[in-house]
């Protein structure tokens, strides 16, 4: 274990919060923020993966302005743009999941008038 | 025709964001209705017109952009029959739909997500890139969360919720798995990926973790057992058209496909992840079938029949994988495993119909009477007929009972599981035996749903039980007919067009290649596999040896020593039982109960073996390898081909560096043979005979025990037949009896090492079960008379 996997064992890190939040939490709220953060570490896991470090200098966005020297200069610093893209995807699906689900939450709340999994018939354990 | 490709997915899209503006202009729950019923109906011609070359690879560059930038759909033989599935499965459903889902509001919604569904289903498995395959199945994950919440009541908002999470769960570790195997191989499309990790090394740390991720999050989609809790919850709850849609395709195509996909295609020919998939569809087939027995709620009840069905999937698939992986160079073995992937996605096809039909009938019954309580339910058999029919058609389909496609699919993964027992490793046994357990099993809890709804006098519920309207009585009934009719697919010429080019994608991506150096030397093999007569030899070969042993077995006469299985006699055997196979009648054909028993008789020589001091050969004479061009000679014998299986696949890797010597492992103790042969050549070597000797000793003080058990319980069974107060109780002992006297036959076939007294007590195993079942099912019978 290198200090350069520091980074990636915090995104599973996250990972492993998100899942304990869903697995031990009773309040569905707090099984929705698990959730999410399930959500982001993976998505931060993606963008760590793209990352990289040029030959010299810092790595720079992989976004080609007027002023840069030109595609291969940018080609040479810049950090994977694919992962960048994915998670964008990635973003827009978590976000429509997470709607959904808030919806079923504030359903399940105006069925039940409590948002504790414990009270629910089907979510025990 | 690579046009059409896309079409697949882009038909139901459309539909997805068309039907919900629709069902707003018109209130009219059937206007609605018809436009996904044409587009789904679309999507069915497509996947038609493309099995029409069903084994060319069909890849579509989206937007004519192709390798490094592009993103491509890809329809090779898999995912053409998974679109087929699909796109069948689908039709009859909205089809159901039309009626069914006037109870319910805003039909828009509804049409539009079950084409949102659909289109996610579709692209996962047409999708050529692994990315892909994680948004579209976002697409079905989504869609399907709203569809199971659609009644809005408690129950299905917390089922919704359930599954939501679980799912999502999948995603998040989906997406981790993408994300090292981008960085591992820097690619997404899995073609790119296959070819990196073959010509890069293999595979590495980074992939194990990656595969362990996909496992998790496809296991979970495909909700085999451990991580299948949200399945039982979420299916009953959706309506019943999605609850078909749900259980019979939308976990094949998200969860079991890619697992298929990755395992075969992708990772490539290993079999640890074959190994992990035989276990966990193993477990799922066992405990699957184990709850469904328990449970009181119809819907239920096939909620976790599906989870044990997915199970056999599973485990026959992951089977082959193993298979494939020790294969190396031996070709009964990548014949026998073929055929346990040709069951598995058999069985895959078979359970998306049954399933799907076993669901539309609960719906009907629901709607009919008000209930799905089993203990609320009965009569129904005699006031909604068709229904009834269409019922009694998947639940005897599902259980295995001959005619149906069900009995084939089951009866091929249990005889390719025993076969892989007895060429690569024992352990197959396991799953195998369990697989006839299970199938016993559900056969019981079927029985028990058709006792319960189909017969005895209609129930307070079903008293004003009416058929249900001719569009849902159309589904049910076209997916009976299928469910009979998917026995055509043994036929060589139907499954030569629909299943074996799937079996071939999955078998040559994960072939013996997964080294470059044995990349070279399996290309002539790989040839080989599928010589002239295309996809008929795949079976021919298989039953054909099977048949002689079974011929073998048979021939109670035989006398030890002796070599009977001549070439003329066991080829007209081999026909027979392909004859039986593919449904058409042979010369001298023999009966069903052959196949099934010459399926289970690889469990003989397993058995002889360990009663058998003389034939326990510790070592023996180095033997030459067969130079490859005798084993293709077509004059070949049988005998000498059985002799090769059962040397080289004992013992697969018990090879001599030099490679030109092999030793022999424990000799087949039907190759009589071999077995003197070696032994003389032992002669001197006293040593293995001392060993030998005492190991008889042991093996025979054991028999002696077993038998004096076994004689001791058949006192005390023949008392309670004689004291016992009730029938019942002497059923009870009678059955007893009967497996004991299997045992019994057992102990005298390990004693005598005469193989036919393993015949008996199989015959004898059969007679008994069916014996006993009949007599409970008459004195049940005659206390509902009372």
């Amino acid at each position: 274990m290198t200090l350069a996997m520091v980074p990636y064992m915090l995104a599973l890190l996250i990972l492993v919060v998100g899942l304990y939040a869903i697995v031990a939490k009773r309040n569905l709220i707090k099984v929705i923020v698990g959730l999410l953060l399930l959500d982001y570490a993976a998505n931060l896991f993606l963008v760590l993966v793209g990352y990289r470090t040029p030959a010299e200098g810092a790595p720079v966005a992989p976004i080609l302005t007027a002023g840069a020297a030109g595609a291969a200069d940018l080609a040479a610093r810049a950090v994977d743009p694919l992962p960048q893209a994915l998670i964008l995807t990635s973003i827009v699906i978590g976000l429509s999941v997470t709607a959904l689900v808030v919806a079923l939450a504030i359903r399940l709340y105006e069925k039940y008038g409590t948002f504790d999994t414990e009270l629910m018939r089907n979510l025990k354990g | 025709m690579d046009q059409v490709v896309p079409l697949l997915v882009a038909i139901p899209l459309a539909g997805g964001f068309l039907i919900p503006v629709i069902g707003r202009l018109t209130k009219s729950h059937r206007a609605t209705a018809i436009l996904p019923i044409l587009m789904a109906c679309g999507v069915l011609v497509i996947a038609v017109l493309l099995l029409a070359r069903p084994d060319e690879t069909v890849v579509y560059w989206m937007g004519g952009w192709t390798f490094p930038i592009g993103i491509s759909l890809v329809a090779d033989g898999l995912s053409k029959l998974v679109v087929l599935v699909i796109a069948v499965i689908s039709v009859l459903t909205l089809l159901f739909s039309l009626e069914y889902m006037t109870h319910y509001t805003s039909p828009g919604l509804y049409y539009g997500l079950f084409m949102l569904m659909l289109a996610g289903m579709i692209g996962v498995v047409i999708s050529g890139d692994i990315f892909n395959i994680f948004v579209f199945l976002e697409i079905a994950g989504i869609a399907s969360y709203a569809l199971v919440a659609y009644g809005t009541e408690s129950d299905e908002l917390e089922a919704s919720f359930k599954y939501l999470v679980l799912s999502a769960i999948a995603s998040a570790f989906i997406l981790v798995g993408v994300a090292f195997v981008y960085n591992v191989t820097g690619q997404l499309n899995w073609a790119k990926i296959a070819e990196v990790i073959r010509t890069g090394g293999g595979l590495t740390v980074p992939l194990y973790v990656a595969a362990a991720f996909f496992i998790m999050g496809f296991g979970l989609k495909a909700a085999v057992v451990p991580f299948h809790a949200w399945l039982p919850d979420a299916h009953p709850s959706a309506p019943a058209p999605i609850s078909a849609m749900l259980s019979g395709v939308l976990i094949k195509a998200c969860g079991v496909y890619v697992l298929c996909r990755l395992a075969f295609s992708v990772l490539g020919n290993h079999q640890t992840f074959g190994t992990v998939l035989v276990v966990l569809g193993t477990l799922s087939m066992v405990l699957g079938a184990l709850m469904a027995v328990g449970q009181g709620d119809l819907k239920r009840l096939l909620a976790y029949s599906s989870i044990s069905q997915v199970g056999y999937v599973v485990a026959a698939v992951g089977a082959g994988l193993v298979g494939l992986a020790l294969a190396k160079d031996s070709k009964p073995l990548a014949v026998a495993s073929e055929f346990a992937v040709f069951g598995g996605l058999f069985h895959l096809m078979n359970h998306a119909v049954f399933k799907s039909l076993l669901f539309l009938c609960s719906g009907s019954i629901e709607q009919a009477t008000g209930t799905r309580q089993l203990d609320r339910l009965s009569g129904l058999g005699r006031r909604m007929p068709v229904t009834g029919w269409s019922l009694r058609v998947g639940a005897l389909a599902i259980s295995g009972v001959p005619p149906f496609g069900g009995f084939w699919s089951k009866l091929i993964i249990i005889v390719a599981l025993a076969q892989l027992a007895a060429l690569a490793h024992w352990a197959f046994y396991i799953p195998a035996a369990l697989a006839v357990a299970t199938a016993v099993v559900t056969l019981v809890y079927y029985a028990k749903v058709q006792r319960l709804v189909l017969g005895g006098e209609p129930s307070d519920a079903a008293q004003g039980a009416r058929e249900v309207p001719a569009a849902m009585c159309v589904a049910s009934v076209v997916l009976a007919v299928l469910c009979l009719a998917s026995a055509l697919v043994i036929l060589p010429s139907v499954r030569s067009r629909l299943v074996d080019p799937a079996v071939r994608v999955l078998s040559a991506a994960a072939g013996p290649a997964a080294e470059p150096g044995i990349a070279a030397r399996s290309a002539p093999l790989a040839r080989r596999r599928w010589p002239r007569k295309k996809g008929r030899l795949h079976e021919t070969g298989l039953v054909h040896r099977v048949h002689v042993r079974l011929v073998a077995a048979l021939d109670v006469d035989a006398g030890r020593g002796r070599r009977l299985r001549r070439r003329g006699r066991g080829a007209a055997g081999g026909d027979a039982a392909v004859a039986h196979l593919s449904g058409r009648p042979a010369q001298g054909a023999r009966p069903a109960a052959c196949v099934l028993v010459s399926g289970l008789h690889p469990v003989l020589p397993v058995l002889l073996r360990a009663g058998e001091p003389g034939r326990r050969l510790p070592r023996a004479a180095p033997r030459h390898a067969h130079p490859a061009g005798h084993r293709e000679g077509p004059d070949r014998t049988d005998e000498r081909d059985g002799q090769d299986v059962s040397r080289e696949l004992h013992h697969p890797d018990a090879r001599h560096p030099d490679g030109g010597h092999r030793r022999a492992g424990p000799l087949h103790p039907l190759d009589q043979r071999g077995g003197r042969g070696g032994r003389r050549a032992l002669g001197s070597d006293r040593e293995a005979v001392r060993e030998t000797a005492e190991e008889g000793f042991r093996v025979t003080t054991f028999l002696l025990i077993g038998a004096v058990v076994l004689l001791l319980s058949a006192f005390l069974c023949l008392y309670r037949i004689g004291r016992g107060p009730t029938a019942p109780d002497r059923t009870v002992a009678i059955d007893i009896l009967g497996t004991l006297i299997v045992g019994f036959c057992c102990i005298m076939a390990l004693w005598t090492g005469q193989d036919f007294y393993m015949n008996i007590a199989i015959a004898w195993a059969l007679l008994s079960f069916i014996g006993t079942i009949a007599l409970a099912k008459y004195l049940e019978g005659r206390y509902y008379d009372e």
